[in-house]
Protein backbone atom coordinates (compact mmCIF):
# COMPACT_ATOMS: atom_id res chain seq x y z
CA UNK A 1 0.00 0.00 0.00
CA UNK A 2 2.75 2.34 0.97
CA UNK A 3 4.63 1.33 -2.08
CA UNK A 4 1.62 2.06 -4.29
CA UNK A 5 1.17 5.50 -2.74
CA UNK A 6 4.81 6.27 -3.23
CA UNK A 7 4.59 5.25 -6.87
CA UNK A 8 1.56 7.44 -7.41
CA UNK A 9 3.31 10.36 -5.79
CA UNK A 10 6.37 9.80 -7.93
CA UNK A 11 4.21 9.63 -11.04
CA UNK A 12 2.59 12.97 -10.09
CA UNK A 13 5.97 14.52 -9.54
CA UNK A 14 7.26 13.28 -12.88
CA UNK A 15 4.15 14.58 -14.60
CA UNK A 16 4.63 17.97 -12.93
CA UNK A 17 8.22 17.99 -13.90
CA UNK A 18 7.28 17.33 -17.52
CA UNK A 19 4.74 20.19 -17.42
CA UNK A 20 7.36 22.54 -15.92
CA UNK A 21 9.83 21.49 -18.53
CA UNK A 22 7.35 22.24 -21.37
CA UNK A 23 6.55 25.63 -19.85
CA UNK A 24 10.24 26.43 -19.60
CA UNK A 25 10.73 25.36 -23.24
CA UNK A 26 7.86 27.59 -24.38
CA UNK A 27 9.25 30.60 -22.49
CA UNK A 28 12.65 29.84 -23.91
CA UNK A 29 11.25 29.80 -27.47
CA UNK A 30 9.41 33.07 -26.85
CA UNK A 31 12.60 34.56 -25.44
CA UNK A 32 14.68 33.29 -28.30
CA UNK A 33 12.39 34.45 -31.17
CA UNK A 34 10.39 37.41 -29.93
CA UNK A 35 13.38 39.60 -29.12
CA UNK A 36 14.98 39.19 -32.57
CA UNK A 37 11.57 39.58 -34.21
CA UNK A 38 10.83 42.79 -32.35
CA UNK A 39 14.38 44.01 -33.00
CA UNK A 40 14.13 43.34 -36.71
CA UNK A 41 10.71 45.01 -36.89
CA UNK A 42 12.03 48.02 -35.00
CA UNK A 43 15.07 48.12 -37.28
CA UNK A 44 12.92 47.96 -40.38
CA UNK A 45 10.56 50.56 -38.94
CA UNK A 46 13.39 52.97 -38.21
CA UNK A 47 15.03 52.19 -41.52
CA UNK A 48 11.90 52.65 -43.61
CA UNK A 49 10.35 55.61 -41.86
CA UNK A 50 13.27 57.62 -40.58
CA UNK A 51 16.36 56.66 -42.55
CA UNK A 52 14.72 56.59 -45.96
CA UNK A 53 12.93 59.82 -45.19
CA UNK A 54 16.21 61.44 -44.11
CA UNK A 55 18.08 60.06 -47.14
CA UNK A 56 15.36 61.51 -49.38
CA UNK A 57 15.65 64.81 -47.60
CA UNK A 58 19.46 64.75 -48.04
CA UNK A 59 19.01 63.96 -51.70
CA UNK A 60 16.54 66.84 -52.18
CA UNK A 61 18.75 69.25 -50.27
CA UNK A 62 21.78 68.15 -52.24
CA UNK A 63 19.96 68.69 -55.53
CA UNK A 64 18.85 72.11 -54.33
CA UNK A 65 22.41 72.83 -53.24
CA UNK A 66 23.72 71.87 -56.67
CA UNK A 67 21.18 74.15 -58.33
CA UNK A 68 22.06 76.99 -56.00
CA UNK A 69 25.77 76.46 -56.62
CA UNK A 70 25.15 76.54 -60.37
CA UNK A 71 23.14 79.76 -59.95
CA UNK A 72 25.90 81.18 -57.79
CA UNK A 73 28.48 80.35 -60.44
CA UNK A 74 26.37 82.02 -63.12
CA UNK A 75 25.93 85.03 -60.86
CA UNK A 76 29.68 85.06 -60.21
CA UNK A 77 30.30 85.21 -63.96
CA UNK A 78 27.70 87.96 -64.30
CA UNK A 79 29.31 89.91 -61.47
CA UNK A 80 32.74 89.51 -63.04
CA UNK A 81 31.40 90.92 -66.30
CA UNK A 82 29.60 93.69 -64.42
CA UNK A 83 32.85 94.53 -62.68
CA UNK A 84 34.51 94.85 -66.07
CA UNK A 85 31.69 97.20 -67.11
CA UNK A 86 32.15 99.09 -63.83
CA UNK A 87 35.85 99.52 -64.53
CA UNK A 88 35.25 100.93 -67.97
CA UNK A 89 32.14 102.92 -67.03
CA UNK A 90 34.03 106.22 -67.02
CA UNK A 91 35.12 105.58 -70.62
CA UNK A 92 31.59 104.50 -71.52
CA UNK A 93 30.13 107.70 -70.08
CA UNK A 94 32.75 109.73 -71.94
CA UNK A 95 31.90 107.97 -75.23
CA UNK A 96 28.19 108.47 -74.59
CA UNK A 97 28.83 112.17 -73.97
CA UNK A 98 30.64 112.40 -77.31
CA UNK A 99 27.74 110.68 -79.06
CA UNK A 100 25.18 112.88 -77.30
CA UNK A 101 27.17 115.89 -78.46
CA UNK A 102 27.16 114.92 -82.12
CA UNK A 103 23.83 113.08 -82.20
CA UNK A 104 21.59 114.82 -79.67
CA UNK A 105 18.05 114.07 -78.62
CA UNK A 106 15.32 115.17 -81.03
CA UNK A 107 14.16 117.59 -78.35
CA UNK A 108 17.48 119.39 -78.46
CA UNK A 109 17.47 122.42 -80.68
CA UNK A 110 19.72 121.56 -83.56
CA UNK A 111 21.88 124.43 -84.58
CA UNK A 112 21.52 124.51 -88.32
CA UNK A 113 24.12 124.55 -90.96
CA UNK A 114 22.64 127.74 -92.33
CA UNK A 115 25.11 130.04 -90.65
CA UNK A 116 28.08 127.86 -91.46
CA UNK A 117 27.15 127.54 -95.14
CA UNK A 118 26.43 131.26 -95.47
CA UNK A 119 29.65 132.30 -93.73
CA UNK A 120 31.91 129.86 -95.53
CA UNK A 121 30.53 130.45 -99.01
CA UNK A 122 31.08 134.16 -98.41
CA UNK A 123 34.57 133.58 -97.00
CA UNK A 124 35.67 131.47 -99.96
CA UNK A 125 33.94 133.49 -102.68
CA UNK A 126 31.46 130.78 -103.46
CA UNK A 127 28.06 131.63 -104.77
CA UNK A 128 25.23 130.22 -102.71
CA UNK A 129 22.50 129.92 -105.30
CA UNK A 130 19.94 128.17 -103.19
CA UNK A 131 19.50 126.64 -99.76
CA UNK A 132 16.72 124.83 -97.92
CA UNK A 133 17.29 124.46 -94.23
CA UNK A 134 16.20 121.28 -92.59
CA UNK A 135 15.59 122.09 -88.97
CA UNK A 136 12.58 119.81 -88.87
CA UNK A 137 13.45 116.31 -87.87
CA UNK A 138 11.97 113.57 -89.95
CA UNK A 139 11.53 109.91 -89.32
CA UNK A 140 14.00 107.72 -91.14
CA UNK A 141 12.52 104.78 -92.95
CA UNK A 142 13.70 102.43 -95.61
CA UNK A 143 13.02 105.18 -98.10
CA UNK A 144 9.48 104.35 -99.04
CA UNK A 145 7.77 107.20 -97.25
CA UNK A 146 10.28 109.92 -96.53
CA UNK A 147 12.36 112.15 -98.69
CA UNK A 148 15.05 110.61 -100.81
CA UNK A 149 17.75 112.61 -99.16
CA UNK A 150 17.01 111.19 -95.75
CA UNK A 151 16.96 107.64 -96.99
CA UNK A 152 19.43 105.26 -95.43
CA UNK A 153 21.00 102.50 -97.39
CA UNK A 154 19.78 99.00 -96.67
CA UNK A 155 23.13 97.49 -97.63
CA UNK A 156 26.61 98.76 -96.90
CA UNK A 157 29.52 99.22 -99.28
CA UNK A 158 30.38 95.55 -98.99
CA UNK A 159 26.83 94.52 -99.77
CA UNK A 160 26.07 93.45 -96.19
CA UNK A 161 22.60 94.29 -94.89
CA UNK A 162 22.56 97.14 -92.41
CA UNK A 163 20.05 97.66 -89.66
CA UNK A 164 17.37 100.22 -90.26
CA UNK A 165 17.14 102.93 -87.70
CA UNK A 166 13.60 104.07 -88.37
CA UNK A 167 12.50 104.10 -84.75
CA UNK A 168 15.72 105.34 -83.24
CA UNK A 169 16.87 108.24 -85.34
CA UNK A 170 15.45 111.39 -86.81
CA UNK A 171 17.08 113.29 -89.62
CA UNK A 172 17.18 116.92 -90.66
CA UNK A 173 18.29 117.25 -94.27
CA UNK A 174 19.72 120.55 -95.53
CA UNK A 175 20.11 121.12 -99.25
CA UNK A 176 22.22 123.75 -100.97
CA UNK A 177 23.30 124.75 -104.43
CA UNK A 178 26.76 126.29 -104.53
CA UNK A 179 28.91 127.55 -107.38
CA UNK A 180 32.59 128.41 -107.45
CA UNK A 181 36.13 127.31 -108.14
CA UNK A 182 37.09 123.78 -107.25
CA UNK A 183 39.84 124.93 -104.87
CA UNK A 184 37.33 127.09 -102.99
CA UNK A 185 34.90 124.20 -102.75
CA UNK A 186 37.73 122.16 -101.28
CA UNK A 187 38.37 124.86 -98.67
CA UNK A 188 34.67 124.84 -97.84
CA UNK A 189 34.77 121.07 -97.30
CA UNK A 190 37.97 121.29 -95.26
CA UNK A 191 36.23 123.64 -92.81
CA UNK A 192 33.05 121.63 -92.92
CA UNK A 193 34.90 118.51 -91.90
CA UNK A 194 36.47 120.30 -88.95
CA UNK A 195 33.06 121.09 -87.45
CA UNK A 196 32.75 119.08 -84.28
CA UNK A 197 29.34 117.75 -85.23
CA UNK A 198 28.09 114.81 -87.20
CA UNK A 199 26.83 116.01 -90.56
CA UNK A 200 26.76 113.49 -93.35
CA UNK A 201 26.93 114.48 -96.97
CA UNK A 202 24.02 112.41 -98.12
CA UNK A 203 24.03 113.30 -101.77
CA UNK A 204 26.32 115.41 -103.90
CA UNK A 205 26.49 116.31 -107.55
CA UNK A 206 29.52 118.39 -108.46
CA UNK A 207 29.80 119.28 -112.12
CA UNK A 208 32.38 121.23 -114.00
CA UNK A 209 31.34 123.79 -116.58
CA UNK A 210 34.01 122.43 -118.92
CA UNK A 211 36.62 119.74 -119.21
CA UNK A 212 39.65 120.09 -116.92
CA UNK A 213 42.73 117.90 -116.81
CA UNK A 214 43.07 116.06 -113.50
CA UNK A 215 46.34 117.76 -112.65
CA UNK A 216 44.83 121.21 -113.18
CA UNK A 217 41.63 120.83 -111.22
CA UNK A 218 42.86 122.56 -108.07
CA UNK A 219 44.46 125.45 -109.93
CA UNK A 220 41.85 126.01 -112.61
CA UNK A 221 39.43 128.96 -112.51
CA UNK A 222 36.74 126.84 -114.06
CA UNK A 223 33.38 127.14 -112.34
CA UNK A 224 31.87 124.12 -110.68
CA UNK A 225 28.25 123.71 -109.68
CA UNK A 226 27.42 121.67 -106.64
CA UNK A 227 24.05 120.34 -105.51
CA UNK A 228 24.54 118.94 -102.07
CA UNK A 229 22.44 117.55 -99.22
CA UNK A 230 23.73 117.39 -95.68
CA UNK A 231 22.00 115.31 -93.02
CA UNK A 232 21.95 116.00 -89.32
CA UNK A 233 20.84 113.10 -87.14
CA UNK A 234 19.21 113.03 -83.70
CA UNK A 235 18.04 110.21 -81.49
CA UNK A 236 14.29 109.93 -81.12
CA UNK A 237 12.78 110.54 -77.70
CA UNK A 238 11.07 107.14 -77.84
CA UNK A 239 14.40 105.47 -78.27
CA UNK A 240 16.14 107.41 -75.50
CA UNK A 241 13.33 107.01 -73.00
CA UNK A 242 13.16 103.25 -73.44
CA UNK A 243 15.76 102.42 -70.82
CA UNK A 244 14.58 98.82 -70.57
CA UNK A 245 15.93 98.26 -74.06
CA UNK A 246 19.39 99.31 -72.84
CA UNK A 247 19.35 97.01 -69.79
CA UNK A 248 18.25 94.11 -71.97
CA UNK A 249 21.47 94.25 -73.98
CA UNK A 250 23.63 91.32 -72.82
CA UNK A 251 26.41 92.22 -70.39
CA UNK A 252 28.92 90.57 -72.66
CA UNK A 253 27.99 92.90 -75.54
CA UNK A 254 30.85 95.14 -76.51
CA UNK A 255 30.40 98.31 -78.54
CA UNK A 256 31.93 98.14 -82.00
CA UNK A 257 35.56 99.07 -81.37
CA UNK A 258 36.15 100.45 -84.85
CA UNK A 259 33.25 102.87 -84.60
CA UNK A 260 34.24 103.87 -81.04
CA UNK A 261 37.80 104.55 -82.14
CA UNK A 262 36.57 106.54 -85.12
CA UNK A 263 34.30 108.67 -82.92
CA UNK A 264 37.03 109.26 -80.35
CA UNK A 265 39.57 110.23 -82.98
CA UNK A 266 37.18 112.46 -84.86
CA UNK A 267 34.98 114.02 -82.21
CA UNK A 268 36.46 113.67 -78.70
CA UNK A 269 37.52 117.00 -77.32
CA UNK B 1 14.11 15.76 -6.76
CA UNK B 2 13.89 12.53 -4.75
CA UNK B 3 16.92 10.32 -4.71
CA UNK B 4 15.11 7.40 -6.14
CA UNK B 5 13.78 9.51 -9.04
CA UNK B 6 14.33 8.10 -12.47
CA UNK B 7 14.30 10.69 -15.29
CA UNK B 8 12.78 8.98 -18.26
CA UNK B 9 13.01 12.09 -20.49
CA UNK B 10 15.68 12.03 -23.10
CA UNK B 11 18.55 14.45 -22.56
CA UNK B 12 19.41 17.20 -25.15
CA UNK B 13 22.30 16.34 -27.35
CA UNK B 14 25.45 18.52 -27.39
CA UNK B 15 24.51 19.84 -30.86
CA UNK B 16 21.02 20.85 -29.74
CA UNK B 17 22.47 22.63 -26.75
CA UNK B 18 24.97 24.48 -28.95
CA UNK B 19 22.18 25.53 -31.34
CA UNK B 20 20.13 26.74 -28.43
CA UNK B 21 23.08 28.80 -27.18
CA UNK B 22 23.63 30.26 -30.65
CA UNK B 23 20.00 31.26 -30.93
CA UNK B 24 20.25 32.87 -27.52
CA UNK B 25 23.31 34.88 -28.57
CA UNK B 26 21.67 35.86 -31.88
CA UNK B 27 18.67 37.18 -30.05
CA UNK B 28 20.95 39.28 -27.88
CA UNK B 29 22.84 40.59 -30.92
CA UNK B 30 19.60 41.34 -32.77
CA UNK B 31 18.66 43.69 -29.97
CA UNK B 32 21.44 45.95 -31.23
CA UNK B 33 19.82 46.31 -34.68
CA UNK B 34 17.41 49.10 -33.65
CA UNK B 35 20.26 50.81 -31.84
CA UNK B 36 22.37 50.57 -34.99
CA UNK B 37 19.46 51.94 -37.05
CA UNK B 38 19.10 54.82 -34.61
CA UNK B 39 22.82 55.57 -34.84
CA UNK B 40 22.69 55.51 -38.65
CA UNK B 41 19.58 57.69 -38.59
CA UNK B 42 21.20 60.20 -36.25
CA UNK B 43 24.25 60.25 -38.54
CA UNK B 44 22.07 60.92 -41.53
CA UNK B 45 20.16 63.63 -39.70
CA UNK B 46 23.47 65.32 -38.90
CA UNK B 47 24.56 65.02 -42.55
CA UNK B 48 21.20 66.39 -43.70
CA UNK B 49 21.62 69.28 -41.31
CA UNK B 50 25.01 70.04 -42.80
CA UNK B 51 23.64 69.99 -46.35
CA UNK B 52 20.63 72.09 -45.34
CA UNK B 53 22.99 74.55 -43.70
CA UNK B 54 24.97 74.81 -46.93
CA UNK B 55 21.73 75.41 -48.82
CA UNK B 56 20.96 78.28 -46.43
CA UNK B 57 24.46 79.72 -46.90
CA UNK B 58 24.17 79.51 -50.69
CA UNK B 59 20.75 81.18 -50.58
CA UNK B 60 22.24 84.04 -48.59
CA UNK B 61 25.16 84.24 -51.04
CA UNK B 62 22.80 84.39 -53.99
CA UNK B 63 20.76 87.10 -52.31
CA UNK B 64 23.97 89.09 -51.77
CA UNK B 65 24.93 88.56 -55.40
CA UNK B 66 21.51 89.78 -56.54
CA UNK B 67 21.87 92.90 -54.44
CA UNK B 68 25.30 93.52 -55.95
CA UNK B 69 23.91 92.93 -59.43
CA UNK B 70 21.11 95.41 -58.79
CA UNK B 71 23.63 97.95 -57.56
CA UNK B 72 25.60 97.54 -60.78
CA UNK B 73 22.60 97.75 -63.15
CA UNK B 74 23.59 101.30 -64.00
CA UNK B 75 26.85 100.08 -65.57
CA UNK B 76 24.91 97.51 -67.58
CA UNK B 77 22.49 100.20 -68.71
CA UNK B 78 25.31 102.55 -69.76
CA UNK B 79 27.06 99.81 -71.69
CA UNK B 80 23.78 98.72 -73.31
CA UNK B 81 23.06 102.31 -74.30
CA UNK B 82 26.51 102.69 -75.85
CA UNK B 83 26.27 99.35 -77.70
CA UNK B 84 22.83 100.22 -79.04
CA UNK B 85 23.76 103.75 -80.09
CA UNK B 86 26.95 102.60 -81.75
CA UNK B 87 25.05 99.90 -83.65
CA UNK B 88 22.54 102.48 -84.84
CA UNK B 89 25.22 104.98 -85.81
CA UNK B 90 27.48 102.49 -87.58
CA UNK B 91 25.77 102.70 -91.00
CA UNK B 92 25.79 106.49 -90.71
CA UNK B 93 29.42 106.68 -89.62
CA UNK B 94 30.32 104.45 -92.56
CA UNK B 95 29.11 107.25 -94.83
CA UNK B 96 31.02 109.96 -93.00
CA UNK B 97 33.60 110.66 -95.65
CA UNK B 98 35.58 113.83 -96.11
CA UNK B 99 34.94 114.72 -99.78
CA UNK B 100 38.40 116.24 -100.07
CA UNK B 101 39.91 112.81 -99.39
CA UNK B 102 37.91 111.39 -102.28
CA UNK B 103 38.83 114.28 -104.58
CA UNK B 104 42.51 113.84 -103.72
CA UNK B 105 42.38 110.09 -104.26
CA UNK B 106 40.83 110.53 -107.69
CA UNK B 107 43.13 113.35 -108.72
CA UNK B 108 46.30 111.54 -107.56
CA UNK B 109 45.29 108.34 -109.28
CA UNK B 110 44.47 110.05 -112.55
CA UNK B 111 47.17 112.70 -112.80
CA UNK B 112 49.88 110.14 -113.63
CA UNK B 113 48.00 109.04 -116.74
CA UNK B 114 48.55 111.53 -119.50
CA UNK B 115 45.82 110.08 -121.68
CA UNK B 116 43.13 110.77 -119.12
CA UNK B 117 41.99 114.07 -120.50
CA UNK B 118 39.59 115.41 -117.92
CA UNK B 119 37.44 115.00 -114.89
CA UNK B 120 34.00 116.41 -115.50
CA UNK B 121 32.21 115.76 -112.28
CA UNK B 122 31.83 113.99 -108.96
CA UNK B 123 28.68 112.57 -107.44
CA UNK B 124 27.59 110.87 -104.28
CA UNK B 125 24.47 108.76 -103.96
CA UNK B 126 22.38 108.37 -100.84
CA UNK B 127 23.72 104.85 -100.30
CA UNK B 128 27.22 106.30 -99.95
CA UNK B 129 28.45 105.43 -103.42
CA UNK B 130 30.84 107.90 -105.03
CA UNK B 131 31.38 108.30 -108.73
CA UNK B 132 33.36 110.50 -111.03
CA UNK B 133 33.05 111.05 -114.74
CA UNK B 134 35.67 112.09 -117.24
CA UNK B 135 37.22 111.63 -120.62
CA UNK B 136 40.07 109.46 -121.79
CA UNK B 137 41.94 109.30 -125.05
CA UNK B 138 42.15 105.49 -125.05
CA UNK B 139 40.42 102.47 -123.60
CA UNK B 140 43.76 101.05 -122.55
CA UNK B 141 44.59 104.01 -120.32
CA UNK B 142 41.14 103.83 -118.81
CA UNK B 143 41.58 100.15 -118.00
CA UNK B 144 44.87 101.00 -116.28
CA UNK B 145 43.08 103.60 -114.20
CA UNK B 146 40.39 101.15 -113.18
CA UNK B 147 43.08 98.64 -112.18
CA UNK B 148 44.82 101.24 -110.07
CA UNK B 149 41.58 102.12 -108.33
CA UNK B 150 40.86 98.47 -107.67
CA UNK B 151 44.25 98.08 -106.04
CA UNK B 152 43.54 100.93 -103.64
CA UNK B 153 42.59 99.46 -100.26
CA UNK B 154 40.55 102.50 -99.29
CA UNK B 155 38.19 102.01 -102.22
CA UNK B 156 35.76 99.14 -102.57
CA UNK B 157 33.47 97.88 -105.31
CA UNK B 158 35.18 99.86 -108.04
CA UNK B 159 33.08 99.66 -111.21
CA UNK B 160 33.16 101.18 -114.62
CA UNK B 161 29.60 102.40 -114.66
CA UNK B 162 29.38 103.74 -118.19
CA UNK B 163 31.65 104.06 -121.16
CA UNK B 164 31.10 105.57 -124.59
CA UNK B 165 33.27 106.50 -127.56
CA UNK B 166 32.78 109.73 -129.49
CA UNK B 167 34.12 109.25 -132.96
CA UNK B 168 34.12 112.93 -133.83
CA UNK B 169 36.22 114.04 -130.90
CA UNK B 170 38.00 110.69 -130.65
CA UNK B 171 37.55 110.49 -126.87
CA UNK B 172 36.15 107.89 -124.52
CA UNK B 173 33.70 109.20 -121.94
CA UNK B 174 33.45 107.18 -118.75
CA UNK B 175 32.02 107.10 -115.25
CA UNK B 176 33.56 105.13 -112.41
CA UNK B 177 31.73 104.23 -109.20
CA UNK B 178 33.17 103.08 -105.88
CA UNK B 179 32.67 103.14 -102.15
CA UNK B 180 35.09 104.80 -99.81
CA UNK B 181 35.92 102.70 -96.76
CA UNK B 182 35.59 104.76 -93.61
CA UNK B 183 35.65 102.02 -90.99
Amino acid sequence: MELADRDLKTADEVSGSIKNSKKKDFLSVVKQYSIPLISVLLFLGIAVISIFHTVNSISDNYKQLEKLQATKKTNDDTLKKLNVLKERDATTISDLATIDEIVPSEKTKIVGLQEFIQNKTKEYNLYLKDMSIGEQLEKISDGTTTTKSSKLATVDAKGNPISLTENSLRVAPTSAKIEGKFSDIQKFFADFYKVNDLYIITTMNLKSSGSIAPAEITTSDQTWTMDITFSKYAFSEDFLSNETAFTQIPISAVPNETVIKYLRDRYSK
Amino acid sequence: MPKNFVNLLTKKTQGEMKDARNIEFSSIYSAFLPILACVVWIGLVVANGAVANNVKIEKVNIETQKTMENDMTVFKKNNGQLVKKIDILKPIIERDVDPNKVFDQIRKNLSTYSEILSIDGYTRKSDGQFSFSGKSRTYLELSRVIKKFEENAELKNVNLKSISYNKESDVVSFAVTFYYVTL
